[in-house]
């Protein structure tokens, strides 16, 4: 996704964050929860979201934004690993690795990381669920705690009778000392664009406008 | 002496008549310069508001060029600053499966 910003609106931000100082806006418990109906099958969802060891390689890895005609990237998933844990005829539950570099952040040990454990189940022929939490017993940083939860139901009503019906609910909450770490790290690097930056790194920019994003340019590539 | 006379009646006509020609004349002359003289002060007015305009439109052609100016190293700024750089080195999940770090520090 690119988010438009026009050359004066940037400035507008950049003078008004330099004259009313730089907002400390993490911390705390965010949520997105969106509905999608997908031309696709519900076979073809399932591949697409089960593709674990893919996700930093498909669409929507990368969120950027434009800057005065600039894309700029701001988060990219640099890392996807997945381990079966259990397979049984369809269902399936996998642990997750996922590394997300910030832009700036040099440092690997700011990089937002954890490891998840995704479960999915089917339900019945033409709908599945797959919940995936963060484990909290493993490393992790950025986040404490991540709930991503998808029910794909194919023909459900208010979708066509060949599309998937895709339910999104997420739900995560940030660690607000990692945060400020990861941020310190990226404004160090940022010199002049600091408090620029300070405004696009938010907690929306940093999770909750990503997962959205990423289940977005998911979907639109079925 | 008689004869002449018509001719002599004449001629005083004609002396007066362009007399009133020749006043008339003058007072379309004097109404022409003040006409001239009030359109050279508008002209006046015109030249200065003219000079004050192209003041003007200089200094905000200047300041365009600044601001144009200011964008183009904004620009430049970001394209450096976010120039993609390669990620820092990371866990692999078997490391990460095989460790209990639940307080999110890599131990």
């Amino acid at each position: 996704m690119k988010k438009g910003i026009s050359m004066v609106r940037m400035l507008v931000v950049f003078f008004g964050v330099l004259s009313a100082g730089i907002p400390g806006a993490f911390a705390g418990e965010t949520s997105i929860s969106e509905h999608h109906c997908a031309p696709a099958s519900v076979q073809n969802v399932h591949t697409l979201f089960t593709r674990y060891n893919e996700y930093a390689r498909m669409p929507g890895a990368a969120y950027t934004v434009d800057l005065a005609g600039v894309e700029v990237e701001l988060i990219r998933m640099v890392k996807s690993q997945a381990k079966v844990v259990s397979s049984t005829g369809k269902d399936s539950r996998n642990n997750v690795w996922m590394v997300l570099q910030p832009a700036l952040v040099e440092d690997g040990a700011l990089y937002p990381r954890f490891l998840l454990d995704c479960n999915v189940k089917w339900t019945g022929t033409n709908r599945f669920d797959q919940l995936c939490t963060l484990q909290k017993d493993k490393q992790h940083f950025g986040l404490d705690d991540l709930k991503m939860n998808v029910r794909v139901i194919q023909g459900e009503k208010g979708c066509g009778a060949s599309q998937s019906g895709i339910q999104i609910d997420v739900k995560m909450v940030s660690n607000p000392a990692h945060v400020e770490r990861i941020k310190s790290g990226a404004l160090g690097a940022a010199g002049v664009l600091a408090p620029l930056l300070s405004v696009l790194f938010d907690e929306d920019s940093f999770f909750r406008e990503y997962f959205s994003f990423i289940y977005g340019e998911w979907i639109k590539t079925l | 002496m008689k004869r002449y006379f018509p001719s002599f009646g004449l001629l005083i006509f004609l002396l007066v008549s362009g007399c009133g020609q020749a006043n008339t004349a003058n007072e379309h002359l004097g109404s022409i310069d003040q006409t001239a003289k009030e359109m050279r002060d508008e002209l006046k007015k015109t030249r200065e508001f003219l000079d004050t305009a192209t003041t003007q439109s200089q200094r905000i052609a200047d300041a365009l060029v600044s601001l144009q100016m200011l964008a183009q190293d904004m620009v430049k700024i970001i394209q450096t600053t976010f120039a993609k750089k390669p990620p820092a080195a990371t866990d692999d999940i078997d490391s990460v499966l095989g460790g209990s770090e639940g307080e999110g520090e890599k131990k």
